[in-house]
């Protein structure tokens, strides 16, 4: 305890000292000493930051901003914690709620998969997501843990993650297992404790992405926008854009043998956008600061790596000053260029091809893309069909899931699984493992999750209708006609290092520097949101409809009672 | 017992002036006659029947695209609790080892899943086979009640003559009660989307029948079976004691009959639900009976309430579905004891009173009741709102269907539309029901007054 207090009463000097000699803008010796001080202290954190460039056939641009910090902690069991560079209300929202795993995701636009290749992020559906696993048992402490995660979070990046309940919470069970998480799994196992957690998955497909997301976000980087590559996050660019996907996610990684106890914290923040470079008036030839209209003022000084990575297409970009090094990912050639190292204050782009049509695009596309639809007319029942093209020439085990609001009641009987191969022949699929929950009223969504073979060059299609609920009239959003958006399908197959037919995605590219196992990666697809118009009633209705009905009921009870308590009775006339 | 009613009683008992005593031969040929009547009356029956469940199997086998696209949606005819495709869910669920009950969408009794286990794996057919079945049952039973009534009128004609002097008309030939409820549009509708109040139906029917007949705990374990596949046939256990009580003849006996009976009912009644329990748990209750009771779906249907909580304020609500739910429940008792010596026609008139304020009513539930009414045939010509209440009825079931489409399908009309078609249709009924039970005392006045059959009648 002595030697904590004293390490942390050094620390928090430490910081505030760098802190103030930042502010002052001290001399560049100063700042090399404190942040060498930084990188030398062993057992500490480290800052890594990277930004991907890469020229879309379409003349569009991806920029992918990802930060990382890795804190290795003593012990997961110890109930100390120091944040350094790792931000600090992230780190105690986690623990308060017993968050072993969190990612978070806001994401605005639709990637195109067909056009633009595999996805740089593994959370393209539009909206806020949010998966977290939180230890304690189902219907223990692990629910209310969950309200306080998604209220607290609501609070950080002022977001509306507090009206996720349990409505729009769903808990997968096939979709989103990790590779850490089977060895936790196989570790719970080994010593017979009843250690489980428990995935929650919620979905607020309506979230609006701003810049009051933004700014929270970028609070949390070490250098926030103010040098390194943050400095290039310009909120006017980066909402000028035709796809926006913003997040953290959290995930503990186990060090060494099975077993041991000693884990690392890795936190991610990235951002991806997708920008047209003629929005800006740029065409041919642009630097990086002209793109973002912000200029880059070399590294971030706590980072341990800087880098700028350039996705060289096969012909027709020439990048300005000469990289660092070169490396593949993903199957393209890329060009390196080290911040720390190069001192580099802007990279320039002269392309020398006009962007090419999409045609060209069909090598990029990836091995799995999806679309989802609904169909049907009227507005009392429809259904949900969900289309699944597989590119390779192996079959592919991929795992569907689906979750719908308990408005739109699913059907689960009326499942129909086909795959029809390019020259037309339809053949019923029958899925290897489904779990469906049924939905509650006011209560639970429904979740179709299932696992599936896909056979090697066919589109699959999965059907099943539902019927449209009826709500109260207070139960409509304020614009009742325009409907309700109902989040995507999730589709998730694993990419293994042994398939070769399978064309690598750009997620797993990134990731697998960062990862514990090399060799598998799981991918996961969002498909398109759908909008649901439930019927509506009168809005204008309330009080004619409660005097009409009480009046035909009230014609009903006066009659039968009258019929109850009157006889009939022959009428004494006078003359009698 | 009213002292208007002990009157009445003591009136009822000597023997009516114009029925005139009898010659042997009469009786023997009038004898000869009816037992002629009733070997063509059963072949007539017979044919009806078969005749109905032709008629059905032709429509699933020859229309099945009009019933699985148009007929199936159609919310007159299924509601939440008795719509097969929830049906066909519950099953589907089950064979996955899920529970039914575990979701918003199955609230039908464990005990047609339990009947339709086995179907589930045959072809279509053999369910649609089912279906006709338990519906040409409901037409039997009900030509059967029809007959057990003619031949006590029949009897009673010809020991004392016609209850009122120059009444002929007897009631309505069983073949015939059977060929109004097989040909009834409504009851074809209900069959061909495989609602399950057929089987509903099928139970208070068979309730009624075993009730009159004398057999006491057929018809109480009937009951509990109605009352757990659609609640509100709770009601019916005041005329079914009443049925059972009429059988003994001291006071003190008919009162220890009926409580009785009460407690046999709600003992067989307690025994399926704790069983349903046992094996669902309580999900099941919430499912079922908390789930008719408190509206949770409030899909349309021809009903009042669909409307009136979708719009009621929140605050508002519980004590609204006390009242409503009170209103329907709270006539049980008074109606039979109104009607206490016809306990069928105060089964009938509970019948129409649920089909009419029931938290979930279909089409089907007024078929039933209009399948009942022809039994009461004398009625008719006391009837002094016949035509008004028939075409409330008629404009309510045409345009039902016609506002639905309008506001669901093609987003011309709003809710206010359908809404006005269930309020013609409930107001219908409520006319046709006070018609109904005016009818039958006025007949009442006539049987015991007939000297004043001439002269202007009013209600005091």
């Amino acid at each position: 305890m002595l030697v904590s207090s004293q390490q942390s009463i050094f620390t928090v000097l430490l910081a505030s000292f760098y802190l103030l000699a930042d502010s002052m803008s001290f001399g560049e010796a100063m700042r090399a000493d404190s942040v060498s001080h930084y990188r030398s202290s062993s057992n500490s954190e480290t800052f890594t930051e990277d930004l991907l460039v890469k020229p879309l056939h379409d003349g569009k641009v991806l920029l992918h901003f990802e930060f990382r910090v890795q804190q290795p902690s003593a012990e997961a069991s110890s109930s100390q914690h120091h944040y350094h560079l790792f931000p600090r209300q992230i780190g105690e929202i986690a623990k308060q709620n017993g968050v072993d795993e969190l990612h978070l995701s806001f994401t605005q636009g639709g990637w195109r998969q067909d056009t633009w290749g595999s996805p740089p992020v593994n959370s393209q559906g539009v909206g806020a997501e949010i998966i977290a696993r939180i230890n304690g048992t189902e219907d223990g402490s692990s629910g209310s843990k969950w309200k306080g995660l998604t209220n607290a979070l609501s609070g950080v990046f002022c977001a509306s993650l507090n009206f996720i309940d349990e409505g729009n919470t769903a808990m997968p069970q096939l979709t989103f297992t990790t590779q850490n998480t089977k060895r936790d799994g196989v570790r719970a196992g080994q010593d017979n404790s009843a250690a489980t957690n428990i995935l929650r998955h919620g979905y607020l497909p309506r979230e609006n992405v701003c810049t009051e997301n933004l700014t929270p976000w970028i609070k949390q980087l070490p250098c926030q926008a103010k040098s390194g590559i943050g400095a290039l996050l310009n909120p006017y660019r980066l909402f000028n854009m035709h796809f926006h996907s913003m997040g953290i996610s959290l995930e503990p990684s186990i060090e060494g043998e099975i077993g041991s106890n000693r884990k690392t914290l890795n936190y991610k923040q990235y951002i991806s956008v997708v920008l047209d470079p003629h929005t800006f008036n740029l065409d041919k030839s642009w630097t990086l600061s002209e793109l973002m209209d912000r200029d880059l003022y070399g590294a971030c000084q706590v980072s341990t790596k800087s880098t700028v990575r350039v996705i060289m297409p096969d012909s027709g970009l020439k990048v300005l000053p000469k990289p660092a090094t070169t490396m593949r990912l993903a199957g393209d050639q890329v060009s390196v260029f080290d911040i720390q190292k190069q001192n580099i204050s802007d990279i320039e782009f002269e392309f020398t091809k006009v962007a090419a049509n999409v045609q060209t695009a069909a090598t990029q596309q990836p091995t799995i893309s999806a679309h989802r639809y609904v169909n049907g007319h009227g507005g009392s029942s429809g259904g949900v069909v969900t289309e699944i093209i597989n590119r390779s020439s192996q079959p592919m085990d991929i795992i569907f899931l689906d979750t719908l609001p308990w408005y739109l009641r699913v059907y689960s009987h009326t499942l129909d699984i086909e795959a029809t191969t390019a020259d037309g022949q339809v053949k019923k699929l029958t899925p290897t493992k489904i779990l469906f929950t049924p939905a509650i009223d006011r209560g639970r969504p429904s979740s179709i999750e299932l696992s599936l073979s896909v056979p090697e060059n066919t589109r699959t299609t999965l059907r099943y209708s539902f019927d449209k609920g009826f709500l109260k009239y207070t139960e409509h959003p304020p614009d009742a006609n325009r409907g309700f958006n109902i989040g995507p399908a999730i589709i998730t197959y694993q990419q293994s290092a042994d398939r070769v037919d399978v064309k690598e995605s750009l997620f797993c590219a990134l990731q697998r520097p960062y990862s514990n196992n090399t060799k598998n990666c799981t991918v996961r697809i969002h498909t398109e949101l759908f909008l649901a118009s439930l019927p509506t009633p009168d809005f204008s209705m309330p009080y004619n409809v409660i005097t009409f009905t009480c009046t035909v009921l009230a014609l009903f009870f006066g009659r039968i009672f009258n019929l109850l308590t009157r006889d009939f009775a022959v009428l004494k006339e006078d003359n009698d | 017992m009213t002292p208007e009613s002990e009157k009445l009683n003591q009136q009822e008992s000597p023997e009516m002036p114009c029925a005139g005593p009898k010659n042997k031969t009469a009786i023997t040929a009038a004898k000869a006659s009816t037992q002629n009547d009733t070997q063509s009356e059963g072949s007539r029956l017979a044919w009806v029947l078969l005749m109905g469940c032709a008629v059905r199997l032709c429509a699933f086998v020859l229309f099945p695209d009009l019933i699985s696209h148009y007929l199936s949606g159609c919310v007159e005819l299924s509601t939440p609790v008795t719509s097969y495709k929830r049906l066909a869910e519950g099953l589907h669920l089950c064979a996955h080892d899920i529970s039914p009950f575990d979701g918003g969408v199955f609230h039908q009794s464990p005990l047609l899943l339990l009947l339709f286990k086995a179907f589930y794996y045959l072809p279509e057919f053999f369910t649609n086979l089912v279906y006709v079945g338990a519906d040409a049952l409901v037409a039997l039973i009900l030509a059967k009640l029809a007959a057990s009534k003619r031949i006590q009128q029949q009897q009673r004609i010809q020991q004392r003559g016609p209850a009122v002097p120059g009444e002929i008309a007897l009631s309505c030939s069983p073949s015939m009660v059977a060929m109004l409820y097989l040909f009834n549009p409504l009851s074809l509708g209900t069959v061909l989307v495989r609602s399950t109040i057929v089987f509903s139906h099928l139970a208070i029917a068979a309730a009624l029948l075993a009730g009159l007949d004398g057999l006491a705990n057929q018809a109480v374990v009937w009951t509990a079976v109605a009352t757990h596949l659609s609640f509100y046939p709770v009601m019916l256990v005041a005329p079914i004691a009443l049925m059972s009580a009429a059988r003994s003849t001291a006071t003190g006996n008919q009162l220890k009959s009926i409580a009785l009976t009460v407690a046999k009912f709600l003992f067989v009644l307690g025994a399926m639900h704790a069983v349903f329990v046992a094996l669902y748990g309580m999900q099941y209750f919430t499912a079922t009976f908390d789930f008719t009771l408190r509206v949770a779906d409030l899909q349309p249907n021809v009903g009042l309430f669909w409307y009136f909580f979708i719009e009621i304020f929140d605050e508002f609500r519980l004590f609204f579905f006390v009242v409503f739910q009170l209103t329907a429940l709270a006539f049980a008792v008074p109606v039979s004891w109104r009607f206490r010596r016809k306990p069928l026609f105060a089964a009938t008139m509970l019948v129409g009173i649920i089909s009419a304020l029931k938290s979930y009513p279909a089409w089907g539930d007024l078929a039933l009741f209009l399948g009942l009414l022809p039994i009461f045939e004398e009625l008719l010509k006391y009837m002094q709102y016949a035509f008004l209440s028939a075409n409330l009825l008629m404009y309510g079931i045409g345009l039902a269907p016609v506002f639905w489409h309008l506001w669901i399908e093609q987003g011309s009309g709003n809710a206010n539309f359908f809404y006005a078609a269930t309020l013609v249709y409930v107001f219908g009924q409520i006319t046709l029901l006070f018609d109904l039970g005016s009818a039958m005392l006025r007949r009442e006045l006539d049987i015991h007054h007939p000297e004043t059959r001439a002269r202007p009648v009013i209600q005091e």
